[in-house]
């Protein structure tokens, strides 16, 4: 709806129309939030390796959402995956920067580990990770989003911008190269 | 290590849960920001819409003022009129139960208004707040309250916004739609229309 007086080609007066109210955008982020926040952090950490990172990758992620909401989208788990993956890999491009850098001994309460954690077999998950981690980004990437968040072919191929049969390629070659990667520490 | 073995490791490594530290550090850095974010967006916002309307409304008319070249129908009016347009609309326009009128329904006094338009911004204000009431009503389950929001949400069509001079073709379409929505007891286009159009 407008309301206008024009004088040439300005606008005198127009109503508002586009944006959500922000008490409908902060509700809308609670049940976002409480739905996707855990598979959107179980994917960063698989793929930036330091949990504290990732729990803020996980943050900055749902603020970028709230962002979207604000604009009258609503973002669902395929938006988050894919902006917390672009979030991750600026946070690299820094991070290469950082390392240049003296480094400030820094122990988080949140990177304590669990009873759960203590009950995983602790050797084969650190050798998964250091395997993993070794891959090339795309595979490793296809690789953690079908492992920590249990998405399809299908749906990993929508974060990572590539076509199903490239994203099964991705999964193949990259499960190979663990298997074999792993039975060489074996 | 065979496949299935490589798979089942993985998804133990990966898919573990978070724990409570995890969470707790999670939700707190997660409010941070979006406290921060609030703040400082809010802030933008308003510096910008108030260097809009100076440029827009004051500006503007200064310099075309000789050649009135104006589009709005009755003119431009002085903010102070502007305001008691809005007044006298918000004495008669109704409002659902327990709601407000929002703070940002009033008339910036460095700025010129559209003469007449008080009202038809009120009453769309009006509009988006008994849609809202209608959302509240259907999710709960409210049934007669429901059918009191629907049936001032209908009556809006002999409103001045809908019928007055101010209305094109594609405003009067766009509630028209939201009216069809509510007959039809469609919540999400309601609920759509709203998040595009309700903002402050």
């Amino acid at each position: 709806m407008r309301l206008q007086c024009m004088n040439g080609d300005a606008v005198a007066f127009e109503i508002e129309t586009t944006g959500v109210q922000p008490g409908l955008a902060a509700q809308m982020l609670e049940e976002i939030y409480g739905a996707h926040r855990d598979p959107v952090f179980r994917y960063l950490r698989s793929i930036c390796r330091d949990e504290d990172h990732a729990l803020d990758l996980t943050a900055v992620t749902f603020e970028r959402a709230f962002a979207e909401l604000r604009a009258g989208r609503e973002p669902g788990l395929g938006w988050l995956l894919r902006t917390g993956r672009n979030a991750a890999i600026d946070g690299e491009r820094r991070a290469r920067v950082a390392r240049l850098l003296p480094r400030r001994s820094h122990v988080s309460q949140a990177a304590a580990p669990s009873p759960e954690d203590a009950a995983l077999d602790a050797e084969l998950a650190a050798s998964v990770l250091r395997a993993l981690a070794q891959l090339p980004n795309p595979q490793r990437d296809a690789i953690a989003l079908r492992y920590s968040t249990e998405l399809t072919v299908r749906e990993i191929a929508g974060v990572i911008g590539k076509s199903q049969s490239a994203t099964q390629k991705l999964l193949d070659r990259g499960l190979a190269r663990l298997k074999e990667m792993l039975n060489d520490l074996a | 290590m065979t496949s299935p073995d490589i798979e089942s490791a993985l998804r133990a490594t990966l898919s573990r849960p978070m724990t409570s530290h995890q969470r707790v550090a999670l939700d707190a850095r997660f409010r941070d920001r979006l406290e921060a974010y609030t703040h400082s967006r809010f802030r933008v916002r308003r510096r910008g819409l108030a260097l809009a309307l100076v440029a827009a409304f004051v500006v503007a008319p200064t310099v075309f003022a000789g050649i009135r070249l104006t589009e709005s129908p009755n003119g431009l009016s002085p903010a102070s009129e502007f305001q008691t347009e809005i007044d006298a609309a918000e004495a008669v326009v109704p409002l659902p139960p327990g709601a407000t009128w929002p703070p940002y329904l009033v008339a910036d006094k460095s700025a010129s208004y559209s003469r007449g338009g008080g009202r038809t911004w009120v009453e769309f204000v009006s509009f988006c707040s008994w849609d809202w009431a209608w959302l509240a009503s259907t999710a709960s389950g409210a049934a007669a309250s429901a059918q009191a929001d629907r049936n001032q949400i209908e009556a809006a069509t002999s409103w001045e916004f809908y019928q007055g001079e101010f209305a094109t073709d594609s405003f009067r379409y766009s509630i028209d739609q939201v009216i069809a929505a509510v007959r039809d007891g469609d919540r999400s286009q309601v609920q759509r229309f709203v998040v595009l159009n309700c903002g402050a």
